[in-house]
């Protein structure tokens, strides 16, 4: 009876002690939210919002903080890093999955998985040292003077450290579709690649779409490899080779002026309360249209 | 077949954006086409003291006001530069010379200033070879200040606990180190203030002293963090670079025991708090590529303060060619 009694105690107290954990980690988006949100307030009290957000003119000696050259670099890097990657990856994921044979698999997977785990700084190096003058070559080709130092470095630094998350993800949910469907589109006629595209593909779908929303959430907020290549200048681009200046680059490079004026470190902390919020708004998006895949495509 | 199609139309999107990108990208910048002699400008892009001094040099302007592709770290520069056949940057000389050699780092070239504007670089004006002229220039004060300038160790506050008699060693016994690692050693009386400042002894030689900041004195402080710990093994000296200005906010953080600073420490960080002291100088000095295409005459005639401003201020001075004129 008193055994019985102490173990529903300490179910009790281990079922309070993981919701008290569950609640933690929930508020922490929170927290974080009303902390930067405290540290802009300043900056928010003395200039209009759509003058911070909308103005490009950023001289923080004159008080003028627009940051909308950064939330358009960082949108710029972004979608060329994904329009690299995102097909490239599926396409791995397709191969991978439906056409390779187990070795090269078994070769493939690992290697893509350790380029997973390199450090950003290290892929910083590898495009300072490599893709850089690459793209300054292949500006020279088209007749466009370029010094490398541009958005398309970047995106192209960022979609090598999006691709194996993307691929590997990619890979393991096209691995879910039953073998089952694959033989019936094939015993109704259709080709090897007929089958992949019309019925794996599609099934996989909301898992695809999901790894490439992980990997444009980890593509947006990079800092330090784009950082090395893109140039930062803070004027809005207009070509893939021209320089951009995305937010998490402004913050991490002016972390050392926060000191210098009063409200240079609330700018700081408000151009990393916009790109939070640039990140709620698509990781909200994302959810919806996943939902909507799901019920489109489920294979239930 | 309607599923059908809207998947083959989803493939046919994603074409499209790629081939409209390349597009973009090709209309977007043409016209200049990839000029042998357009001035590719190179500037840094995280907070310091290079770009602050150099700043001040053209006509007292910040950092922010200077063009350019922004490129983070001294080492970051110089590989720049040495990649850009038409590139212009600024290093501190610990970067445009070598450390061990004292020579110009191979693939740069440091360009010589024409002081006096006589569209020629004298003699007196010719002391670019070797780290070492050009730290005896800076001391003669044949090289402008700026570029030339003091480094500083900041703290918040005061030096305490170990940070306190490293900095005091730092600035008696550890003089005798500046010359040979290329540096500039201040005036005797500078030394003295800055003893004066530091206040009396009370210091303790165990413990660890984290130092963080300048790119500039990070070769200096790492030579004298080995003699004094030849002298005094107890205590463990942590040196990190990473620009003037995460040296002065960890230094006010309190993430580090020292800041190194190279550039002036502003009102408003004096306000917060931040005690320092100067322990040497050195200069910010203009590289260009050793392959420019205009290298031989820029050596003989130097460029001039206006060419400079010219360059990375006003952005009207665009051709290799219309600098050596």
């Amino acid at each position: 009876m008193k055994n019985i009694r102490l173990r529903k105690l300490k179910d009790l107290l281990a079922t309070r002690w993981m919701l008290s954990l569950t609640v933690f980690a929930a508020l922490l988006l929170v927290v974080i939210v009303v902390g930067l949100l405290n540290k802009a307030w300043p900056i928010l009290t003395l200039q209009p919002l759509n003058r911070l957000l909308f103005s490009s003119d950023w001289s923080p000696m004159r008080e003028e903080f627009g940051l909308s050259a950064f939330v358009l670099g960082t949108l710029w890097v972004t979608v060329v890093a994904m329009l690299i990657a995102v097909p490239l990856s599926i396409l791995t994921a397709v191969y991978l999955s439906e056409y390779a044979p187990n070795s090269i698999r078994g070769l493939v997977k690992p290697l893509l998985d350790l380029l997973a785990g390199i450090p950003s700084v290290v892929y910083g190096l590898f495009g300072l040292l490599v893709i850089v003058p690459v793209v300054s070559d292949i500006a020279a080709a088209l007749g466009v003077s370029s010094n490398g130092y541009n958005v398309l470095s970047g995106g192209i630094v960022l979609a090598i450290m999006v691709f194996p998350v993307v691929i590997s993800i990619s890979e393991e949910v096209i691995r879910t579709v039953p073998h089952g469907m694959r033989e019936a589109s094939m015993a109704l006629g259709a080709t090897k690649w007929q089958a992949t595209k019309l019925i794996i593909l599609r099934g996989a779908s909301p898992g695809i779409f999901a790894a490439v929303v992980l990997g444009f959430s980890r593509a947006i907020g990079e800092t330090m490899a784009v950082l090395m290549v893109v140039g930062n200048v803070a004027r809005a681009p207009s070509s893939v080779f021209d320089p951009a200046y995305p937010l998490p680059a402004l913050i991490a490079n002016n972390y050392g002026e926060m000191m210098s004026l009063p409200l240079y470190e609330s700018a700081l902390m408000l151009a990393a309360l916009v790109l939070l919020v640039l990140v709620l708004i698509f990781s909200v998006a994302a959810q919806v249209v996943l939902v909507r895949l799901e019920r489109r495509y489920s294979l239930g | 077949m309607q599923r059908r199609l809207a998947s083959m139309g989803a493939l046919r999107l994603i074409g499209c954006l790629v081939l409209l990108l390349v597009l973009v990208g090709i209309s977007g910048c043409g016209g200049g086409a990839g000029d042998a002699y357009a001035i590719e400008v190179y500037t840094r892009a995280d907070a310091c003291g290079a770009a602050d001094t150099w700043a001040l040099f053209l006509d007292g302007h910040k950092q922010e006001e200077l063009g350019g592709t922004g490129i983070n770290s001294d080492p970051g520069i110089a590989q720049a530069v040495i990649q850009d056949k038409r590139g212009i940057g600024f290093n501190n000389i610990g970067y445009a010379y070598d450390m061990d050699s004292g020579l110009q780092v191979s693939g740069l070239r440091v360009v010589p200033i024409d002081v006096d504007e006589n569209g020629r670089i004298d003699d007196w004006e010719e002391f670019y070879g070797t780290k070492h002229e050009v730290a005896t220039a800076i001391a003669e004060g044949l090289y402008p200040s700026p570029p030339a300038r003091d480094l500083y160790f900041v703290a918040k506050g005061g030096f305490s606990g170990p940070a306190k008699a490293f900095v005091r060693w730092v600035l008696t016994d550890g003089q005798q180190f500046v010359d040979e690692a290329g540096y500039v050693r201040l005036p005797d009386a500078k030394i003295a203030d800055a003893l004066a400042k530091l206040g009396e002894a009370q210091d303790s030689l165990t413990g660890t002293i984290t130092i963080t900041g300048a790119f500039a004195l990070y070769p200096m402080t790492v030579q004298w963090a080995e003699e004094f710990r030849k002298l005094h093994p107890a205590v463990k000296i942590d040196i990190s670079a990473g620009g003037a200005g995460k040296g002065m906010t960890d230094a006010l953080n309190g993430l580090a025991d020292i800041g190194m600073i190279s550039r002036q420490i502003y009102p408003s960080e004096e306000a917060s708090g931040a005690f320092w002291v100067p322990v040497t100088k050195d200069a910010v000095v203009a590289v260009v590529n050793a392959d420019n295409p205009v290298l031989e005459e820029l050596l003989e005639t130097g460029m001039t303060r206006q060419d400079f401003i010219d360059i990375w201020i006003n952005a009207t001075l665009t051709d290799w060619r219309e600098v050596t004129g």
